[in-house]
């Protein structure tokens, strides 16, 4: 069984996933973000990969993806330039696991 | 903090046998905290390297595509990628650590993606994709750590929170109310004794 991979974010970041026939979900408002996150719960994605920007502003509702195995909740940094997001993440993981940050020191 | 039961014998049979079993799981668990954190700081610390490194270079690739898609007509982007053949074939093996399950991705890349028109695309695009096929293998690399991380992370959470539970709750509440009602039927006893010995001598 191959399971899906699919990307969320604003279109004009992430439409170069296209060319590698990933599920591309161009996404301009909240709202429209829930909807995808809703569709994509449904669905056999593997992974998903999300703006850091974005994934900031739909916490909430990627909570439940990852707490499952599958899909594996991933956020990229924009063409901005990294917001550090995905670090902080990364630290939060740390922080709830041994109790205190030993690797960010 | 001592539980409120009868001071008898029956109670303290009961209590003593639960306390046995709480100190085992408490072994158990302090194990299983001990190996499920092993394998979370082997994971992390590779997850940490493989973020800074993808966050470094993704930054290029993100920033070429966008001027790429500025740089070309609207429309064209689209018809570019639709003749791709690229394909990503995902398949998933699920591992087991401590319960835990957690994902393992193994990926096939197939085909190409230049498939477009290089009249009306820019180099920009090019470069691009180019970074993104080289990062991919890391991306999903980094997607199978992290969610790992994470799924081990609120194990570990779970986990300590039970063995100090048990630690520093269970077990010595257990214990005062063993040494309580111990107490209770030791003072029994010595009443029933005196009383008896105090009747023999009216007797007398």
């Amino acid at each position: 069984m191959s399971y899906k991979i699919g990307i969320i974010g604003n279109k004009d970041t992430i439409f170069g996933f296209k060319a590698f026939n990933l599920e591309v979900f161009p996404i301009t408002s909240i709202e429209e973000g829930r909807e995808v996150i809703k569709k994509i719960s449904q669905e056999n994605f593997a992974i998903i990969f999300i703006t850091e920007d974005w994934e900031e502003k739909l916490e909430e509702e990627l909570t439940p993806l990852k707490m499952a195995t599958i899909p594996a909740v991933i956020s990229l940094p924009t063409h901005l330039g990294s917001t550090g997001y995905g670090l902080k993440e990364l630290k939060k993981i740390v922080e709830r696991a041994v109790g205190s940050d030993i690797l960010f020191k | 903090m001592k539980l409120a039961v009868n001071p008898t014998r029956m109670e303290l049979l009961k209590l003593k046998k639960r306390k046995e079993i709480a100190v085992y799981g408490y072994k158990l668990l302090k194990e299983k905290r001990d190996s499920l954190m092993r394998e979370f700081l082997k994971i992390i610390k590779e997850t940490k390297k493989l973020t800074e490194e993808i966050e470094k270079e993704i930054y290029f690739a993100l920033r070429s595509f966008v001027f790429a898609s500025v740089e070309t007509r609207p429309g064209v982007l689209e018809e570019a990628f639709i003749t791709s053949s690229k394909k990503v074939k995902l398949t998933l093996t699920t591992k087991n650590i401590m319960n835990v399950t957690i994902p393992s991705f193994e990926f096939q890349e197939e085909g190409d993606f230049f498939c477009y028109s290089l009249v009306f695309s820019s180099i920009e695009l090019d470069r691009s994709l180019q970074i993104f096929s080289q990062l991919l293998e890391d991306i999903l690399k980094l997607a199978e750590l992290e969610n790992s991380a994470y799924l081990l992370s609120l194990e570990i959470e779970k986990t300590r929170r039970r063995v100090n539970a048990l630690e520093y709750v269970f077990i010595p509440s257990m214990t005062e109310t063993i040494k309580y009602i111990t107490r209770k039927l030791d003072e029994q006893e010595r009443g029933s004794i005196i009383s008896l010995m105090k009747i023999k001598e009216k007797i007398k």
